[in-house]
């Protein structure tokens, strides 16, 4: 195997893939990147944990074709540190890859690549484009409801659906849920997969690849090609590949969950809402973070009390002209879904005192965040 | 200074067993199950003559001593007991920090006003565990807590020692195997590297213990010097309830890592049902070969107390520990950020294998309050000793110690 790399096409290539290397398994060969060489002008590196899988290609000049595996780790803080300039690569028969960049040279071992696991692949499946902006906004409005408690598998992940017309992406930890939508024109997508949390950060990862690309003035399409086969989702955008192993679990009955009529609606600035919760967050007790919303006509008063730090209040206008209500919340579970919204104003809608809780954005209904009540 | 006793019942199990059946009285009694392959869990005074220690196997025990007469262990009787014991100590301080049934740490610093000198209140702890339950107990009294413990194991059964101020002179004739935590494989390695004395340790450089120790080597040159700050941790400010065992032979592979695991996750439950507290975080703990410890830890998003939660929440912590490769000599479980469970946080989908356990858990616990303590245990388990004969909060590095 030999060829010639630019340093930025070989980086970029590793700097995609790199992370997703296991180095912890109790398989070798998973810490290793894999580079393969797919026609005269193309490289290939792959990496995988056997739940995720990155490829990515990057244009080289091949002058012999073959494949091989080397350390991950090793192979980027090299090439990271190479000068600019063209890189050589030049892997030998005991699979030894040599490195040449200017007068650096480096010889670090490798692995045949015949050893390493064949990557999942989409096989005849055809994959659909979402927009990235859709996919980015669906993520930074759910990620911070998903569990992380890993003996509860069907949780720790994001339900990502499709029915036709929408995009949905929810997320729960028991506490609180999240769901957000979009409406889809064109494509029709029909999907629904369970998508482990290791898959979403990559996928995030992935989108904020792509953005990057495009503030440089890179003109590629900003879509990513979504598609399901074999257990696995796919998400693909130019020269990169990630493929999923998606949770064999049921996610629960989310729509049962989320009140569909809440008698009370509170309409309120996010931001000062969010100031006054951080406020009195600060006398509410370490363990239950607990504060109290009293809403009333036109005001809505926050208190909380801790008997070994002391007590807060703070009040604000509010459009509300209902009967008083007094419910407890957890103020973290209140600022995670207020700070993963951008609208300017929020509606809080409740029942009872120990009803679940809605936030949506005032101003459309592509957002429903639910948090459940507390006893104080 | 402080004044800190480590008081240990003498052979606690056999002399319940001695105290409440006068024909065991002056007998070689040992404590276990019966089959040849359990282990001893307490040995009377009687049979140690031949060897016979806790945690051997009950067939090297017969061998010794063929004569033996042994008894199953009835756990709800010593914690019966065990409960009279502790209600001695805390009439002297509330500071009692228990490690098991059978020991506890007092820090009486602040009782000397109204007992007397930490001696004197060690004395009369004793003579009240001998006049009203019967039973006998050795004492340790030092400035700290790892003193206090070596002292109590000096005179036993039955003693009473009392570290002077100079405790690292006092310590430094002793083998190495008096220390807390040294036990025969940590031994075999150490006097291997030509220490023999606790104060051949103290003279150590710090960066060779460390060497050859680990972490641990630091920890073992500071209390070696006589350095020991930790506080005496009354029990019902309990952060964690935890249990930990150490193999016989360094274990290889996940599976046999399994049995052991969900052992210890069944004690850590029926500490935790006993005291109607649970817990959200659950912690690994794996000491390897190597004398590496290693803990990986999880947050649940509901509270439990249940032995299949606690295992499957520390199972899945196995998968992120370093490989398993090197040999792993003990294994423990702990679970933290106890609370009294309430239904002040209501949860959207509550996990129906916490609520069926925790009745699993509260049913098998009137079952052994009323049948004894081997009635009722996991399938996996049956062939799992019931109790160890050893058992001491997570953190502490108690596990190999032999009395």
């Amino acid at each position: 195997m030999e060829l010639t790399i630019s340093k930025k096409n070989f980086l970029r290539g590793l700097a995609r893939t790199h992370a997703v290397a296991d180095r912890k398994s109790s398989m070798p060969i998973l810490s290793n990147i894999l580079i393969s060489t797919d026609g005269p002008g193309t490289l290939r590196f792959a990496a995988t944990d056997l739940y995720l899988a990155v490829s990515a290609t990057a244009e080289a000049k091949v002058t012999k074709g073959g494949t091989v595996a080397v350390g991950a780790r090793t192979l980027f803080d090299i090439v990271k540190n190479l000068p600019e300039g063209e890189v050589t690569l030049t892997v030998g028969a005991n699979h030894a890859a040599e490195i040449r960049c200017g007068k650096a040279r480096y010889k670090v071992p490798g692995m045949p690549g015949e050893d390493f696991p064949a990557l999942p692949s989409p096989g005849e499946t055809k994959l659909i484009d979402l927009d990235v902006e859709v996919l980015g906004e669906l993520i930074a409005r759910t990620q911070y409801s998903m569990s992380t408690d890993d003996t509860r598998p069907h949780l720790a992940g994001t339900l990502f659906e499709g029915d036709g017309k929408m995009a949905r992406m929810v997320t729960t930890d028991g506490h609180r849920l999240s769901k957000a939508e979009r409406k889809l024109d064109g494509a029709m997508l029909n999907f629904t997969m369970l998508v482990p949390k290791k898959g979403v950060d990559e996928l995030r990862r992935l989108i904020e690849d792509a953005k990057l690309d495009r503030a440089k003035g890179d003109d590629t399409p900003l879509v990513i090609g979504i598609g399901q086969a074999g257990g696995n989702a796919f998400f693909r955008r130019e020269g990169v590949q990630l493929s999923v192993k998606l949770a064999d679990e049921q996610f629960p009955p989310y729509a049962k969950v989320i009140p569909q009529q809440q008698e009370k609606r509170v309409i309120i600035a996010r931001g000062p809402l969010m100031e006054a919760l951080k406020r009195i967050a600060l006398v509410a007790s370490d363990k239950s973070g607990g504060v109290r919303l009293a809403v009333e006509p036109g005001k809505l008063k926050i208190t909380s009390e801790n008997p070994d730090v002391g007590e807060g209040s703070d009040e604000l206008d509010v459009d509300y002209a209902g009967k008083p209500l007094t419910v407890g919340f957890n103020a973290k579970y209140l600022l995670d879904v207020l700070g993963a919204l951008p609208d300017d104003e929020v509606a809080l809608e409740l029942s009872g005192e120990l009803d679940p809780g809605v936030i949506k954005p005032a101003q459309h209904d592509g957002f429903v965040g639910v948090i459940m009540p507390m006893r104080i | 200074m402080r004044g800190i006793l480590h008081v240990d019942m003498d052979a606690f199990y056999a002399s319940v067993e001695q105290l409440d059946d006068p024909a065991l009285r002056g007998k070689p009694v040992v404590v276990g199950s019966p089959s040849r392959r359990g282990v001893v869990c307490a040995a009377s005074y009687e049979v140690r003559p031949f060897g016979v220690r806790s945690a051997m196997p009950m067939g090297e025990a017969l061998r010794r001593a063929p004569q033996a007469i042994v008894v199953p262990p009835r756990m709800h009787r010593y914690a019966e007991i065990s409960g009279q014991v502790f209600a001695i100590f805390h009439r002297f301080t509330p500071l009692v920090e228990g490690l098991s049934l059978d020991e506890a740490f007092l820090d009486v610093t602040g009782s000397r006003g109204l007992f007397g000198e930490p001696r004197a209140i060690a004395q009369q702890i004793k003579d009240a565990v001998r006049t009203e339950l019967g039973l006998t107990c050795s004492a340790g009294v030092a400035s700290c807590k790892f003193a206090a413990k070596i002292a109590s194991d000096l005179q036993k059964p039955d003693g009473l020692v009392v570290v002077p101020e100079g405790i690292a002179e006092f310590l430094a004739e002793l083998p190495i195997e008096r220390m807390w935590g040294i036990g025969p494989k940590s031994s075999v390695r150490i006097r291997a590297a030509g220490y023999a004395t606790i104060g051949d340790l103290a003279r150590a450089q710090p960066s060779r213990l460390e060497a050859l120790l680990g972490s641990w080597g630091r920890t073992i040159h500071a209390l070696a010097n006589g350095h020991d700050e930790r506080d005496v941790i009354p029990d019902h400010d309990a952060k964690s309830v935890g249990g930990e065992v150490t193999f016989e032979h360094d274990v290889y592979t996940l599976e046999e890592l399994e049995k052991p695991l969900l052992a210890q996750a069944q004690r850590v439950a029926e500490r935790l049902v006993q005291t109607g507290t649970w817990g959200r975080t659950v912690t690994l703990k794996l000491k390897y070969g190597d004398f590496q410890s290693r803990t990986r830890q999880t947050q649940l998003e509901e509270p439990v107390c249940d032995t299949d939660s606690i295992y499957r929440a520390a199972h899945a912590q196995l998968a992120r520990m370093p490989g398993l490769r090197r040999g792993v000599r003990l294994v423990g479980v702990t679970v933290s950020a106890l609370s009294e469970r309430s239904d002040d946080a209501p949860l959207l989908f509550p996990d129906p294998r916490i609520a069926r356990g925790k009745r699993l858990e509260d049913v098998a616990a009137k079952l052994r309050e009323r049948f004894g303590e081997r009635m009722v245990t996991r399938a996996a388990l049956l062939d799992e000793p019931s109790e160890q004969p050893e058992e001491r909060p997570a953190g502490e590095r108690g596990d190999e110690h032999d009395d």
